[in-house]
């Protein structure tokens, strides 16, 4: 074997030979398939507790049925009494609480005659004032507005024709339901065809694993550090000392990378093969020349120790892993992160991810001064 | 004090000097955040606004009503931002982030309504990794849809009973009317529900609850800065010291002590900054301390049993990052089905999470116990890892 071969085969040997890596590694599809699975249950952003003051009246039963079922917004949980819907609020166990009063059909016909807000006929039990609660009552309102809808249709059908006064009213409803519309106005389509994961629970999931290619990077360049301190590549000439940080870094990256692919075809989250290996290699290079950037400007093995909760709190927190946070998009150009994932979204972007690796990589051959 | 321990206060020292000014930076970046935040809230104008781009409006009171429907979501929270383009041109604004969606309303859509056929409207977006955004967007125009596709129903319905009594002109004179009259029931379904706040009583608000993880996801994160410390990749210091009679079970417990008091001073950092710029934010040192001492010894087992500087930190971060998203300090723990919110609290983390919530509403609990027993178990297994390395003569890795 030739010897710059020898010499990156021996990196890689150093690396792979731990039993704890490859533990960590397997560890890595092992637990993002549990996380995938465990969040594919009943979950909601909101939990409503749905109770009805009288349990025979027609139309309550029929506005709670009609609402939709539980979203990966809105979970719903069924309740006998009104007194347990809000003791469910009361001690955490929902969000809020509907509860329909009694005798509705008479409640809704005073509410259209009135319009007035002491009218009210279902009463919402909150803890605290949250806009996503204000949301989920949006589903309450729509569902209610159907209700009122169909009184209203029953109540103007006689004013205008004397014949409608003899049907019954299912005969009067009969034209309603056999109106066909479609099921739902509007028809949602995504540009690049990335598809998104199904749970919003699940779609950090890529963000964070390249979380932790980039803190393989910045350990491996820690541990090149130790490496400088105890004199390991002594005989390399100067020209070439950024080499082992470069090759040790792209071992640790690229073995993080594939088992963070691996992860997201066994969850099925992955994009098509290639535009998932193209991105993951660009991401552990980019992740190595930005973890060589940081080293170069911070050269104390204890400040590049230092900056790791700072950098990884700051790659979360402005790459789009959880939110897209317009404000903060200066910032996250900085990280290897947003270009990663920005890539996978927009394969066309897969340049810049170079771009940025270059310019990183550029800024951690900065010649050093004296001393 | 022995050597030992002033060797590794010493040692302490120098990580501090970069830790400290790492966490007050952290601590400025999120109280000027958090800051933003709230007087974001105090102004008329605070909501998460949706710039959307719609193509092909035409002149049409069907259109408008829609449209009607869409700001009286405004309430919500999500304020909606409809701006007119060409298809190409929406494209290109969907590509440089300045929309986060667009609709195309097909030709014809308002002749074809007339008739009581609904045409589907595209709503397109461009797929990213924020996945709440495109739920929160999904659920406004769920809503929407519903309510437009109801009072279409109901309009159309009317106008099929009556037309073959009252014919096609008297009929029509109905449908316009009725519509009309479902369009402003749509702006009063607001006042259907009376709304009581219970108030949050002894249990956390959603703010206190996100602040209490945050928390502890920076305190996870913090010892991180400790790793260079704290992994034992060459023990040969501590082989000589035994050899000349210390402890090794001793020199260990030190060096748990010295990680653990390193994660009390970035706490108290953090912890400082954060009650001198928004005193509304009750933390205290007090209830952190079990939780520094829980983080400390997951730390220092981590590192303990990874021979490698790269191992320790990667298997302490793996771990740190997979609990402080599975227990709620991320997304609140109630975002997530049942099993896992079982198996959250049975977690250091949500434990942590837990027992800081308790703390702050003034609540007592068993979380407290957990977190002790915990950091018991940690700190007795990092114990055997690091004493059987010492003992073993391993002197580098």
């Amino acid at each position: 074997m030739s010897k710059p071969f020898a010499f990156v085969w021996l990196l890689g040997k150093r690396l792979l030979r731990r039993p704890g890596f490859l533990v960590l590694l397997a560890l890595i599809p092992l637990l993002t398939l549990g996380y995938a699975a465990g969040t594919k249950g009943d979950a909601g952003v909101v939990t409503v507790a749905l109770a009805r003051d009288d349990q025979a009246d027609p139309l309550a039963k029929a506005t709670m049925e009609a609402l939709p079922e539980s979203s990966e917004l809105i979970r719903f949980v069924l309740c006998d009494s009104r007194a347990e819907a809000a003791d469910k609020v009361r001690y955490g166990k929902a969000d809020c609480a509907w509860v329909f009063h009694a005798g509705m059909e008479e409640n809704v016909k005073k509410f259209l005659r009135t319009r007035s807000a002491k009218d009210a006929f279902v009463t919402v039990y909150q803890r605290e004032e949250m806009p996503l609660l204000t949301l989920a009552r949006e589903r309450l309102n729509m569902s209610v507005y159907e209700a009122m809808v169909r009184q209203l249709y029953l109540a103007r059908l006689p004013e205008e024709s004397q014949a409608m006064a003899q049907l019954s009213e299912q005969e009067k409803l009969a034209f309603w339901e056999n109106t066909q519309i479609p099921g739902e106005l509007f028809a949602y389509t995504q540009v690049d065809g990335y598809s998104q994961p199904e749970s919003h629970l699940a779609s950090p999931v890529r963000g964070l694993l390249a979380a932790i290619v980039l803190l393989g990077g910045l350990g491996s360049s820690m541990y090149h550090k130790r490496d400088e301190q105890s004199g390991t590549f002594r005989y390399l000439p100067y020209r070439l000392a950024w080499l082992p940080e470069l090759v040790g870094g792209l071992w640790t990256c690229l073995a993080l990378s594939l088992a963070a692919v691996a992860a997201l075809a066994v969850t099925g989250m992955g994009v098509a093969w290639y535009k998932e290996l193209l991105c993951a290699l660009g991401l552990a290079l980019a992740c190595v020349c930005f973890s060589m950037a940081l080293s170069r400007l911070l050269k104390p093995l204890s400040a590049l120790a230092g900056a790791l909760p700072v950098v990884t709190v700051a790659a979360l927190v402005c790459s789009p892993v959880f939110l897209t946070l317009n404000p903060l998009k200066p910032v996250s150009y900085l990280m290897p992160l947003s270009h990663y994932l920005w890539a996978i979204t927009d394969f066309s972007r897969l340049g810049w991810l170079a771009v940025y690796s270059a310019v990183c990589f550029a800024l951690a051959r900065i010649p050093r001064g004296k001393g | 004090m022995g050597k030992y321990t002033l060797i590794q206060l010493k040692r302490l020292g120098k990580a501090l000097v970069w830790a400290v000014p790492a966490m007050a930076l952290l601590t400025v970046c999120l109280v000027l955040g958090a800051m933003a935040m709230l007087a974001g809230q105090s102004q008329e104008d605070s909501r998460t606004r949706f710039p959307i781009g719609i193509v092909g409006i035409p002149d049409s009171g069907m259109l408008r009503l829609g449209l009607s429907a869409i700001e009286s979501l405004d309430d919500l929270g999500f304020a909606v931002d409809m701006q007119e383009f060409s298809e190409e041109e929406a494209e290109a604004a969907l590509e440089s982030g300045q929309i986060n969606a667009y609709a195309v309303i097909p030709p014809g859509f308002v002749s074809a309504a007339n008739r009581g056929e609904i045409l589907t409207i595209r709503y397109i977006t461009k797929a990213n990794a924020g996945g709440m955004n495109t739920l929160f967007q999904q659920e406004v125009t769920a809503i929407i849809s519903r309510l437009l596709l109801q009072s279409q129903k109901a309009s159309f319905g009317a106008y099929a009973a009556l037309e073959p009594y009252i014919g096609h002109e008297e009929a029509n004179r109905v449908l316009n009317e009725f519509s009309e009259e479902l369009a402003q029931y749509i702006f009063l379904r607001n006042r259907t529900g009376q709304v009581e706040l219970l108030g949050v009583g002894d249990a956390p608000g959603f703010a206190e609850y996100m602040a209490c993880g945050l928390a502890v996801t920076l305190a996870l994160m913090a010892a991180l800065s400790f790793a260079p410390m704290s992994v034992l990749q060459n023990a040969g210091v501590n082989i000589l010291l035994r050899s000349r009679g210390r402890s090794d079970i001793g020199q260990s417990l030190i060096d748990y002590l010295v990680l653990f008091a390193g994660e009390v001073v970035c706490l108290a950092v953090l912890l400082l900054g954060v009650s001198l710029a928004i005193p509304q934010i009750k933390l205290s040192m007090l209830p952190m301390l079990p939780i520094a001492a829980m983080v400390a010894a997951l730390a220092f087992l981590c590192y303990s049993w990874m021979r490698q500087l790269l191992g320790g930190v990667l298997l302490y971060f793996f771990t740190a990052l997979a609990m402080a998203l599975v227990c709620g300090c991320m997304y609140p723990v109630w975002f997530f089905p049942e099993s896992i919110q079982r198996l959250a609290a049975v977690l250091p983390g949500g434990m942590a999470r837990q027992y800081l919530t308790d703390f702050a509403s003034g609540r007592s609990g068993s979380a407290l116990w957990g977190l002790l027993g915990y950091s018991a178990a940690f700190l007795a297994l990092a114990l055997v890892g690091r004493v059987r390395r010492i003992r073993a003569g391993e002197v580098g890795a």
